[in-house]
């Protein structure tokens, strides 16, 4: 479960870019973040990741204050999550199934357990006969389907995802959001922030919508509201 | 460190190391070049005090013995002296020994000696040696104050000389040792930071896939390791080449070098020592601003 309660962000120039946003996301619930650019989105998500922490109020993730999380513990904190970022941020010198492999190693995932795991999470994602490819020989839906394989692979309780489709066709973006909604499935809480406006209004899930650092709607299946 | 991922960081670690191929070299040979001078003053520092031994012992202080002393007076005086602080040993030197060196000194002019067999006009003596120059004067204070003592010869003035003479080298020594780590540390450290640099991408990924600190630094250490090694392994083979050419080439007598034998351990171990702990230390200095995310 994540809690915002009277969250606000001011920077240390001065501009406030989160005033008392309120919500609370039940675990397994699918939910989009939309809104202009610069409206606070991308404040929340890093709060999300715990890139950042509130100046005011409470943001609590999974039972956990993450302003009062100690540096030392971030990590374990990250590992319940799941990122997946426009860009892919996948690590090119190495192959499919050696970038879902990093985020297990960097668990400290057995080889035993490595072997058996990877090869289910990437039939899940389809790309099972991509293993050996590097990111330079994929396409961008390909590529944003390892960012995925390597998000879900340890079983985070939360997948966040900050403009997943924002680099792809409309075809390819809408596979990419049918992917995410079978996670959700699954039991995993998806936060997903987009300009997509399609993509939302078709799935028809709960829409939080931000407007100068405020929320200014939050609908169970919303629509996204704006004119692209 | 998890052993599990040992592995994974030796793999990264000699992978960066050969990625940025010219940045190591360089960094091996700046650290060669800090080892390098490290290894000199390490060499000269080993050799002076060598030298310095010698010369104490060449430094010893003569005390010539009253001749109203019977021979177990004579030895009682000795036993006296050996227990002052300082006296590290004490050689008899009878009046005996003294005139047949003599005789042999004087080679043709021996004859003078003749007919004073056994009326020696020499001393019986003891030839004292100091565990420590600097007490030279508080010895020779605390040897005027026994009973059946004639005469003191002693080389205090240059016993003096060749103390400050050690203890400034070594004081240099150690200063500009201290300096050259600094300085190494500093450059592998930049050395590093562009393997950092490099990686930045691959280091932010980890931290959101929930790397911790140490998880992220091992690599970076184990490659500063590396860095400092290779540097030290050359330094060591082009010292030990150096050395023995040089030890062979010196002939002043006097000033005969350490054989090497004696001197490639602490040489060795101060080069790896030194070696990781800049290696190591540059690396954890270049990586601490990228692991604030």
């Amino acid at each position: 479960m994540i809690i915002a309660r009277n969250v606000g962000k001011r920077y240390e120039e001065g501009n406030e870019v989160l005033k008392n946003v309120n919500f609370i996301i039940d675990k397994g619930e699918f939910v989009f973040l939309v809104g202009a650019s610069g409206a606070g989105k991308s404040t929340l998500i890093k709060m999300f990741l715990r890139e950042t922490v509130p100046s005011e109020g409470e943001f609590i993730m999974n039972n956990t204050n993450i302003a009062t999380l100690k540096h030392k513990d971030i990590p374990y904190f990250r590992r319940a999550l799941g990122v997946v970022f426009q860009d892919f941020r996948l690590l090119e010198d190495m192959t499919v199934y050696e970038n879902v492999e990093f985020a297990m190693t960097i668990v400290g995932a057995s080889k035993r357990l490595k072997r058996k795991k990877i090869p289910i999470i990437l039939n899940q994602v389809g790309l099972q006969s991509r293993a050996k490819a590097y990111p330079s020989q994929l396409s961008g839906g390909e590529k944003q389907r390892v960012a995925i394989a390597r998000a879900i692979i340890n079983n985070p309780s939360i997948l966040v995802a900050d403009e997943p489709t924002g680099n792809l066709d409309p075809e390819t973006a809408h596979e990419i959001m049918e992917l995410l909604n079978e996670i959700n499935k699954k039991g995993t809480t998806v936060i997903v922030a987009t300009h997509a406006k399609e993509i939302v209004d078709d799935m028809q899930k709960r829409v939080i919508a931000i407007e100068n650092g405020t929320i200014v709607r939050d609908e169970e299946k919303g629509v996204y509201g704006y004119e692209n | 460190m998890r052993i599990n991922n040992f592995n994974y960081y030796i793999k990264q670690a000699s992978k960066s190391f050969r990625q940025n191929k010219l940045m190591s070299i360089a960094s091996v040979t700046t650290t060669f070049a800090a080892l390098f001078i490290l290894g000199i003053f390490i060499l000269l520092t080993l050799n002076v005090n060598h030298w310095a031994d010698d010369f104490s012992r060449s430094c010893q202080i003569q005390v010539f013995i009253s001749d109203e002393l019977s021979a177990e007076e004579y030895d009682a005086l000795g036993s006296e002296i050996l227990k002052l602080e300082s006296v590290e040993e004490i050689e008899k030197y009878t009046k005996t020994q003294i005139f047949e060196e003599m005789r042999i000194k004087l080679k043709e002019k021996a004859n003078i000696l003749d007919g004073l067999e056994n009326d020696n006009p020499f001393r019986n003596s003891y030839k004292i040696t100091l565990s420590d120059l600097n007490e030279t004067k508080t010895v020779i204070n605390a040897l005027e104050k026994l009973d059946g003592i004639e005469n003191i010869t002693d080389f205090q003035e240059s016993a003096t000389l060749i103390v400050k003479v050690v203890d400034s080298i070594k004081a240099a020594s150690l200063w500009l040792m201290a300096m050259l780590l600094i300085i190494s540390a500093f450059i592998v450290s930049n050395s590093v930071k562009i393997s950092v640099y490099a990686r930045r991408r691959e280091i932010s990924i980890m931290k959101y896939v929930g790397a911790t600190d140490w998880f992220i630094r091992w690599p970076f250490v184990i490659e500063g390791i590396i860095i400092g090694i290779y540097g030290a392994v050359i330094c060591f083979l082009v010292m030990w080449i150096a050395y023995f050419s040089i030890s062979k080439s010196i002939s002043i007598p006097m000033l005969t070098l350490l054989p090497f034998s004696s001197v490639w351990l602490p040489l060795a171990l101060s080069f790896v020592i030194v070696g990781v702990v800049i290696g190591s230390v540059g690396s954890i200095f270049s990586i601490r601003k990228h692991l604030k995310v």
